[in-house]
């Protein structure tokens, strides 16, 4: 492993600048302490989850079919519907569900049939019913999920948690994103706009590539351990001499960790993503072994290793697209089909190794569906309501929060929009949206900026 | 600002309402109360805010129609009709929750009358869309004062230092600089100016021998010699030309679900290169990759030049045809993109399907356009969209060759709108032009008979189209100082920024009118100003007031692009081919699309010659290092610091086998001490000689490895040269 003796020597002022930021270039100099920008922070609170798994589906899956259940939907077939605003589709006419839903668990928390497995962990499962968002289209939603905003480019959500929290595991990335589409704003919904480079995600794959076929290239130096250590260290004084002559430079800090990072991810991600070290009962479990789970099977399975092992933030993108405008009686159950068994055995596998307490899991997509058909196998974008559940992390389980409408239209009970959702997530994992800022250009930016209400309703 | 906060201001003038004409409505009776307990409120206490006509409107919450109470704002809905005691609007009127609305509590019975009102299903007669929830349209009324409508004036900026400013350039940017207080600091020592100078122009470092020339050239005009010379190399169009393909989405293969070759791509790019090269005046640029198939030709070969540039229209990755109404549609909606967005920095894409949420755009301008592509053919070969039967054919080309492109249809023919964008749901037709809040007495008039291609491209180009210079020269900017002085440069409209200088903007798009649409000239003016020569350095004042380096009080240091890092890899290696490519790897592969993704690994070729390749892994080195999504039109590319990219420049075979060659390259200066070599190697490596200190800190690490028996020392040294942050970073 790279040593960081010479490093540690030639630390100097460029670390950390924004937390010298009050006394000059020279006091900054001598305060010579190397500022590891990634090191454990404390929370502003006792933190409910201590880290986050974040499992995104793009497209934007329809709720009254999977998590929303309206029974009036039902009766109300066919009736014509008068929407304005973030939903689309005016004038169009309700169309039912063709699934039923089944009261799950303990707690009889309704859950479509496409989710035999998953229903078994109702109990666990927050159903967030209420959510909304601003913009009934792809890009900007999913950067308003990942970024808060969409208009101009902001620090992803799991880079705000890694400058809020730093990273449990110094040998690994703090927040790691698996097969982010490379569309719908792209690296931005996992990049650290202007927060320290250090603090964006490390992306494993990408979208419309399975994730056997991830891989984090090059982890293998053709030199001795030692020859390579020795190496580094003549790199990262370069680096350093660069940085200490340029003084403000986040550029070369950013290049400075990737090395430091990079040279211990050798060692360390290799053994992560490696899941054949699982046993055949765990691979079957989560759908792994062929078959339309063993794509999201593998991801889950690698996001709970990779959480495991100290990892704060990961994200793993549902290897689909759940932009359902047709098709949706077959294209519905393959999506679910894809997932179900995955996150069964995720929550249940958490749950057995006492991690579900302090991991919060999030799903969910960039915005939903209209209750009323486009066509009449099909929903329309509708940002007005849809759903998104949370587990574990201190939530409450077998609990619906938040409601639609009778039809599932609009968010009416506990709205609850993207800037509050932020703000609940930063609430569980012990940070005050509010007090989480960062000076950039003489403003203190936030997450959630002038928004954000927490749901502390759903707090366990 | 948080809600709580809102300043809700206590103003009578509202009281001077609107008074709606009505028709006799439904609810009689609860009109009757909406208008005598609740609209007064509203206009008095709400409006300010909450109104299409508020200068900003507040948590995105519109209360001046119907449509916008039931709307809500931002954190939702306000009112559930009929439980007043849900709704947020009254938790708001009470100040018994987040939001506290309006910051003087109104009287307990007006709040009382909300909620009777809300209980009541909160009756209301105003009619009329809410508009998009917290962002104003512009309308075409806006738009005849918005900045980027307005043609480009000449102003004269007035600064007190003017002994720094060496040109007009200059004195615009110190004018604003001294507005802020802040000083330019000094100027950049000559070795880092030439490796500026070096990767903006051709992306290639300069060989020792340049450097030779250059520190030695005392002579006054040294830096214009040095700029002419690299403008006249042929590397200048592999740079610049890169910069143009971002924008054009080149690809050399299809995407989407059918991923095949666009084997004849290449000749497209070739052209690019070339007119970069040649100059080609911008305005004609433009008009031959719009309508060079209208164009006249002296010769064949300019024939041939010509249709090769309406290639840029037909690259577009395209949706599979089987069972896809919208097929011609989806065509066409990428040539209208790339076209406004490439020429205009507007995008028009988004009124395919409703009118542009924000900028003047409707439905009916857009296929006002459409109507002009459905009038011509998309000319993509063969081999795309085959699965749907669909094969176009090419332009047939003097030498045998075949090109992508467009051609005019036998019959021009006007589009009609269709519904929310789907074919099947046609509407009125619209004659065939361009978007209204452009047209002006300087825009040309279609010939109705013919696609109106032509006229398009003179629309585009006329001197008098306020954009097209701005978002030319805006550009060239960026290339030259790592930001545009409109710092959104694919979006020119309300969401867009607005620039940082509009003075010099407006000044630099006169200038390269005026100097007829040179970019080569251009780009010169601004490599001899001052603020270009400027160094990186850090000043702790200046910091504190513009971090960004909005005024360019010092040069922003720039990560190179991927092609320049991989392209510098080569040189310094000594195994770079400084020819160009003849024809494309992609053409080369056979017809089975395996390996595509693979198809340039070997090629020591410059990095624009590449296999291009969509849907599959691009040359590693490139994806790392932030190469433009091919899908898209890209106007500024992203630059990410990741942690795979490090272990690519220490671990990679590519990077271990150059170090190698950059050694060997080393060991061939016999005469050389070890000092001299690591000397060498700086100059080779980082365009300048080696510190003390490196020098220093590079024996050491050599006698360790010495003492270790390693046998790669010095390739294991030179490749810390090749991963070092100094060789991604020009200052």
């Amino acid at each position: 492993m790279f040593s960081r003796r010479n490093f540690l020597k030639t630390a100097s002022c460029g670390f950390g600048y924004m937390a010298f930021a009050g006394l000059s270039t020279e006091q900054a100099a001598k305060a010579s302490t190397y500022q590891n920008p990634l090191a454990p922070k404390t929370p502003h609170f006792p933190a409910r989850a201590k880290r986050i798994i974040f499992l995104c589906m793009r497209g934007g899956p329809t709720h009254v079919d999977t998590f929303d259940y309206k029974p009036a939907l039902y009766r109300d077939h066919g009736r014509s519907v008068s929407v304005q605003g973030t939903e689309r589709g005016n004038g169009r006419t309700l169309l039912k569900s063709p699934w039923r839903f089944i009261p799950s668990g303990q707690s009889g928390l309704p859950i479509s049939e496409l989710f035999p497995h998953l229903s078994h962990q109702a109990d666990d499962i927050c159903l967030l019913n209420s959510l909304n968002t601003s913009v009934p289209n792809h890009p900007q939603s999913f950067l308003m999920m990942h970024t808060g905003e969409f208009r101009f480019t902001r620090p992803s959500m799991g880079a705000w948690v890694m400058y809020g929290l730093g990273s449990e595991n110094q040998n690994l990335p703090g927040y790691i994103t698996v097969s982010p589409p490379a569309d719908l704003g792209g690296a931005q919904n996992f990049g650290n706009a202007f927060l320290p480079a250090s603090y964006q995600a490390t992306r494993i794959g990408e979208q419309g590539t399975a994730v056997t076929q991830a891989r984090v290239g090059n982890l293998s130096s053709p030199l001795s351990q030692s020859a390579q250590r020795r190496q580094l260290d003549l790199l990262q004084e370069m680096n350093q001499d660069l940085l200490q002559r340029s003084q403000v430079n986040p550029g070369v800090e950013g290049v400075i960790n990737s090395y430091e990072l990079g040279f211990r991810m050798q060692t360390s991600l290799p053994e992560l993503m490696d899941i054949s070290r699982e046993s055949q009962r765990t691979k079957d479990q989560y759908g792994i072994g062929g078959g339309p789970t063993d794509d999201f099977g593998r991801q889950c399975l690698m996001a709970r290793r990779l959480s495991e092992a100290g990892v704060r933030f990961v994200e793993v993108c549902h290897n689909a697209n759940w932009d359902t405008h047709g098709g949706l009686t077959t294209r519905v159950p393959q999506l679910c089909r894809q997932i179900d068994q995955p996150m069964g055995a995720l929550l249940a596998d958490l749950k057995s190794r006492g991690m579900l307490e302090d991991t919060l899991v999030m799903w969910g997509g960039e915005f939903g569906r209209t209750p009323h058909g486009q066509g009449n196998d099909g929903r329309d974008h509708n940002a007005a309501g849809f759903s998104m559940w949370l587990a574990g992390g201190g939530v409450k389980g077998g609990i619906r929060y938040g409601a639609t409408d009778e039809h599932g239209i609009r968010a009416v009970v506990n709205p609850m929009h993207h800037h509050d959702l932020h703000a609940t997530v930063l609430h569980l994992m012990g940070i005050d949206h509010q007090r989480l800022v960062y000076r950039y250009g003489g403003r203190d930016y936030s997450l959630t900026d002038i928004h954000g209400n927490v749901a502390t309703g759903i707090m366990a | 600002m948080r809600k709580q906060a809102y300043v809700v201001a206590l103003i009578a003038v509202a009281l001077a309402l609107p008074c709606p004409v009505q028709a006799q409505p439904k609810n009689s009776k609860g009109i009757e109360f909406f208008e005598a307990k609740i609209r007064p409120v509203l206009a008095t206490h709400c409006y300010e805010c909450h109104s299409a006509k508020s200068t900003k409107v507040k948590g995105g919450l519109l209360l001046d129609t119907k449509a916008g109470v039931l709307a809500g704002g931002d954190d939702g809905p306000v009112v559930v009709l009929g439980k007043s005691n849900s709704s947020s609007l009254i938790k708001a009127l009470r100040h018994d929750g987040p939001s506290k609305m309006p910051k003087n509590k109104l009287p307990d019975s007006v709040i009382q009358d909300f909620v009777e009102w809300i209980a009541m299903g909160a009756p209301d007669p105003r009619e009329g869309q809410a508009a998009t929830k917290g962002y104003k349209t512009m309308t075409l009324e806006d738009a005849k004062s918005f900045w980027a409508f307005q043609p480009p004036k000449k102003t004269e900026p007035s600064v007190k230092n003017g002994a720094w400013a060496k040109a007009p350039i200059d004195r615009f940017l110190l004018a604003r600089m001294e507005t802020k207080g802040l000083k330019p600091v000094a100027d950049a020592d000559r070795y880092t100016l030439l490796r500026r100078v070096h990767f903006d122009l051709v992306g290639l470092p300069p060989t020792v021998d340049e450097i030779e020339t250059f520190i030695n050239d005392k002579s006054a005009d040294a830096v214009e010699k040095l700029v002419d010379r690299l403008l006249a190399s042929k590397h200048f169009g592999e740079r610049w030309g890169r910069h143009w393909l971002d924008i054009a989405r080149y690809a050399e293969t299809n995407g989407n679900a059918d991923n095949v070759p666009f084997p004849q791509a290449y000749r497209y790019r070739d052209y690019v290169i070339d007119a970069v090269n040649r100059d080609t005046p911008y305005d004609r640029f433009i008009m031959e990759q719009i309508a060079g198939d209208l164009l006249p030709a002296a010769n064949a070969k300019e024939k041939d030049n010509n249709l090769t540039a309406t290639g840029f229209l037909a690259l577009t990755s395209k949706p599979r045809a089987q069972n896809n109404p919208d097929f011609k549609f989806d065509l066409i909606a990428d040539q209208i993109d790339v076209t406004t967005r490439a020429v205009l920095a507007m995008s028009v894409m988004c009124a395919r399907c409703h009118d542009h949420k924000f900028d003047p755009i409707s439905t009916k301008d857009y296929y006002a356009m459409a109507g002009i592509f459905d009038s011509s053919i998309m000319l993509f070969g063969n081999n795309a969209g085959k699965k749907g039967g669909k094969a176009t054919g090419y332009h047939a080309l003097s030498d045998g060759g075949e090109a992508m492109g467009i051609r005019d249809a036998v019959n021009a023919v006007d589009c009609s709108v269709l519904v929310r964008g789907d074919a099947k749901q046609p509407s009125v037709k619209v004659p065939r032009g361009f978007p209204t809040a452009l047209v002006q007495e300087w825009t040309p008039k279609l010939n109705r008979a013919k696609s109106g291609r032509l006229e398009m491209a003179q629309w585009l180009t006329a001197k008098e189209n306020p954009l097209t210079a701005r978002v030319a020269v805006n550009r060239i900017w960026m290339h030259l100082f790592g930001q545009g002085l409109v710092r959104s440069p694919d979006n020119f409209g309300s969401l867009g920024e607005t620039p940082t200088h509009p003075e010099l903007l407006d000044y630099l798009a006169i200038r390269f009118i005026e100097n007829g649409w040179s970019t080569k000239k251009m780009i010169k003016e601004i490599m001899l100003t001052r603020a270009y020569q400027i160094s990186g350095k850090h000043d702790e004042t200046n910091y504190k007031i513009d971090p960004d380096t909005m005024m360019v009080w010092r040069m922003p240091t720039r990560r190179l692009e991927a092609e320049a890092i991989r392209d510098a890899v080569l040189t310094v290696s000594g195994k770079l081919n400084r020819e160009p490519l003849k024809g494309s790897m992609v053409g080369q592969l056979p017809k089975k699309k395996k390996g595509i993704g693979t198809a340039s690994d070997d090629s020591n070729h410059r990095s624009i010659y590449l296999a291009m390749v969509r849907g599959a892994p691009l040359p590693e080195i490139l994806a790392l290092f932030d190469i433009a999504n091919p899908n898209l039109v890209v106007a500024q590319r992203e630059v990410t610091t990741v942690p795979a990219q490090a272990l690519f420049m220490i671990n990679s075979p590519f990077a271990n086998a150059h170090a190698k060659s950059f050694a060997q390259r080393l060991e061939a200066y016999s005469s050389l001490d070890d000092a001299g070599k690591i000397n060498l190697a700086y100059l080779i490596a980082l365009g300048r000689p080696a510190s003390d200190a490196d020098r220093t800190r590079s024996l050491n690490f050599l006698r360790e490895a010495g003492k270790a028996g390693e046998s790669q020392a010095w390739a294991s040294f030179c490749q810390t040269l090749l991963a070092s942050a100094e060789f991604r970073y020009v200052q």
